[in-house]
């Protein structure tokens, strides 16, 4: 990952008209490249209107907005949005075209060739996991699911090197939202983009974003920083109560069970305990892909102290609750 | 009452008699209905495209709109007379002031219909204002704005009519002819007629809309993902 | 046009003109009368059942049927057909053979537009109004009426003011209306030109005079949805 600006914003306001008090007020940030970025805040903090002033959906009242080393204003409006994705919460997809059609939209605009179009759109049902038999659906034969993955297909397409997403997941439903949070991290891995995504849920945050960036009312931030940092330091008042108060568990679900195991100041198994002191079958089993906050649960549950550690059916050693209490002091 | 044997209501043979006439004010009849109805949709087009340019305007225009709507076709006839004369042009300029009401209406609603999300997702994309109207809000407006069209042809067709007063063709000359006679058979196939008309122009409009927007209809829903 | 408007109020402005069984107060007041009785029948017919039909959700098919074909309904020959089937069966002509055909055609906006209006009350408020405990004449007089009240007065007002357009008509068989001074402009081979515009002037002033009275009561009866934007 490089740590290069792909955006940066220079004291940007945006005061509507009508209405006295700015909804977003000298907001300067970078945004770095390849990075999943997350806006948060509460309703009426000005995330969206940051979001949109990226794609000139909203045109800021002063500052300056760069992209990829370019004042954002240099280029037509629809030429700038043609490079970047944008994914909101209703989707958008065009009823009356095919999924296809919806998927090859931005392309058509560009005027690709038809082969390339559809050498593209089998590339992108590969990337997002799509059922080629929906292609020929319209989107009102989807599944919200569905439907989101598709809307995610539209925005990547041209293969811009940003892409804007606006609650995109809070209108579906919370098991399918966790399905898509992984395939998103998935989609990450292989094409590495600069996310920008914009949530009111900060879980969502936590779980997708390398950097997290808190606003308050008024179109200010109160904290920038990686997950971890934001709930270890809460830097005021307002981000503290915003992050609630399971941030101490919120923190063990950043880490694995396996993270806190090569850690060399722990010995994986306690000197003081044999594995076969206890019969396995006594004590849950957790995975070194374990989430800490899950390990936790597991072991509470059990009603014992501790869980055994297993990696391809093989014990490799024990966690303990005070494995994990140690895992969150500084 | 005329020669008609029985006093029947409906003398079949009068009818039977007549085919070419028929066939004639069939054609007259439609002729002025698509003239009305394509030059309404024209300048029903144009005013919408105004009001949805400068959004003031939409209240002026169908309050002109329904203004004319409210004339009675007979009024609005007689009023037009000493300027237009009798016949074709006075009967279109009133049969389109009739049209606008309903177009107007129907294609302000269905480019409103659109959702938003879908607007805004055109034009993310990368969508200029004009493209957008014609590739994303024209076609999903579609099913609204036919059914603008297959009331004010219907409506249209009613009125054409009323236009044998002042001395047009259609069927209701049948009509004129059998009022002058006091013989109920050219009544009852006008108004038969032009009802038939109507029906069959509407069921076709409705057959295009329905062809036109496909994607109105498959809804199958899979359970999920 | 100066011409025109002088030939209207030359006939207009002449006091002869407004006096008489035939004179313009005469005629208006016929004409006003035949309309009232006309929309107030029509209403009668077509409000109960349409209320009722909506209620319990039945005959969707029936309410299409009648719109479409209260739409195709040509009035020209529903109204010329007075004259051959009242002669035949006896009735003569004049008030109500045409009042029957003005209330053939004023029926269906009235019967569409009440069952469009109450079918669509969404279910939700259906529901709640069970929920509190009302009646099912409760849930019609308290809720879905009072919801579909605007789209109801709208198809009372296009019947209204389409009986006051078609009423001219009447003239043709024989009913003495404002519509008589057209048919007999029309039928002089001069062309009277000056009561053919006086009848069409005050004709298309009756029913924008109906249109925007019911207009009002529309505004004053439904005015919290006004104040809900």
């Amino acid at each position: 990952m490089t740590s290069a600006a792909a955006i940066s914003l220079d004291e940007v306001s945006k005061v509507f008209p009508g209405s006295v008090s700015p909804a977003v007020n000298r907001l300067t940030l970078t945004i770095p490249q390849g990075q999943i970025l997350a806006l948060v805040g509460p309703s009426g903090c000005g995330k969206t209107t940051t979001l949109r002033m990226i794609n000139r959906l909203e045109e800021p009242t002063a500052g300056q907005i760069t992209v990829l080393g370019h004042d954002h204003r240099s280029a037509k409006p629809h030429e700038l949005r043609r490079n970047i994705g944008y994914v909101i919460q209703q989707i958008g997809l065009f009823p009356h075209h095919s999924v296809r059609r919806n998927m090859s939209a931005v392309l058509e605009l560009l005027k690709w060739s038809p082969d390339r179009i559809e050498q593209r759109i089998n590339e992108l049902t590969d990337l997002l996991g799509l059922d080629p038999a929906l292609l020929d659906r319209y989107p009102s034969e989807l599944s919200g699911g569905q439907q989101q993955r598709v809307g995610v297909a539209r925005a990547l397409a041209a293969d811009p090197p940003i892409l804007l997403m606006d609650e995109p997941y809070s209108a579906v439903d919370p098991v399918i939202r966790k399905h898509l949070h992984s395939e998103l991290l998935q989609v990450q891995a292989r094409v590495t983009k600069t996310i920008v995504i914009v949530t009111h849920d900060i879980d969502e945050a936590i779980t997708l974003a390398d950097q997290v960036v808190v606003m308050a009312e008024g179109g200010t931030i109160e904290q920038q920083g990686t997950p971890e940092e934001l709930l270890a330091h809460p830097a005021t008042e307002f981000v503290r109560e915003f992050l609630g108060r399971e941030r101490g568990l919120r923190r063990l679900g950043l880490r694995t069970v396996g993270q806190i195991l090569r850690s060399p100041s722990r010995s994986s198994v306690p000197a003081d305990l044999e594995p076969e002191d206890l019969a396995p079958e006594d004590l849950a089993r957790v995975t070194a892909d374990t989430p800490l906050r899950e390990a936790l649960d597991t072991i509470l549950t059990s009603g014992q102290t501790r869980a055994v550690v297993c990696a391809d059916g093989q014990k490799i050693g024990f966690i303990t609750i005070e494995h994990i209490a140690e895992a969150l002091r500084p | 009452m005329t020669t008609n044997p029985g006093d029947a209501f409906i003398w079949w043979e009068w009818i039977t008699r007549r085919p070419g006439e028929i066939w004639e004010r069939t054609i007259e009849h439609l002729q002025m209905t698509v003239v009305a109805v394509t030059v309404g949709c024209v300048i029903s087009a144009a005013l919408t495209l105004i009001a949805l340019r400068y959004r003031w305007t939409l209240g002026p225009i169908t309050w002109i709109g329904n203004l004319l709507y409210t004339i009675p076709s007979l009024a609005l006839f007689v009023i037009l007379i000493p300027y237009t004369g009798l016949g074709f042009l006075t009967a279109q300029i009133a049969l389109v002031s009739y049209t606008i009401q309903i177009l107007v209406r129907n294609m302000v609603a269905g480019i409103n219909s659109v959702p938003a999300s879908v607007t805004e997702a055109a034009t993310a994309i990368g969508y200029r204002r004009l493209h957008r109207l014609w590739a994303v809000e024209l076609p999903l407006a579609a099913p609204t704005i036919i059914a603008g069209i297959r009331i004010a042809a219907v409506t249209v067709i009613g009125l054409v009519t009323i236009t044998a007063l002042i001395g047009n063709g259609g069927y209701g000359a049948f009509i004129n002819d059998g009022l002058n006679r006091r013989f109920s058979t050219p009544i009852v196939l006008g108004g038969a007629l032009s009802i038939l008309l109507a029906l069959g122009v509407d069921a076709l409009l409705m057959l295009v809309q329905r062809a036109a927007t496909p994607w109105t209809r498959r809804r199958l829903r899979p359970r999920s993902s | 046009m100066n011409a025109i408007f002088n030939d209207l109020w030359g006939f207009i402005s002449t006091a002869d003109n407004w006096r008489g069984s035939n004179g313009i107060a005469a005629r208006a007041q016929a004409h006003l009368w035949i309309s009232f009785v006309a929309t107030v029948i029509a209403t009668a017919i077509a409000f109960p059942p349409a209320l009722i039909l909506a209620h319990l959700g039945k005959a969707p098919v029936l309410s299409v049927g009648i719109a479409n074909i209260g739409r195709a309904l040509p009035s020209f020959a529903v109204i010329a057909l007075v004259l051959p089937i009242s002669i035949s069966l006896g009735f003569g002509l004049g008030f109500w053979p045409t009042c029957v055909a003005l209330v053939a055609l004023g029926i269906p906006p009235i019967f569409t537009n009440t069952y469009t209006g109450v079918a669509n009350t969404p279910a939700a408020l259906r529901e709640a109004a069970r929920g509190i405990g009302m009646t099912s004449p409760q849930v019609v007089m308290k809720v879905e009426v009072p919801h579909a009240m605007n789209v109801i007065l709208t198809g009372f007002r296009i019947s209204a003011v389409q009986i006051v357009a078609t009423a001219s008509l009447g003239a043709l068989v024989g009913y003495q209306c404002l519509g008589s001074y057209v048919i007999e402009g029309l039928a002089q081979p001069t062309r009277a030109r000056d009561r053919l515009l006086t009848g069409a002037v005050l004709i298309a002033a009756m029913a924008m005079i109906v249109d925007f009275l019911i207009n009002r009561v529309e505004g004053h009866l439904t005015g919290w949805r006004s104040r809900l934007r």
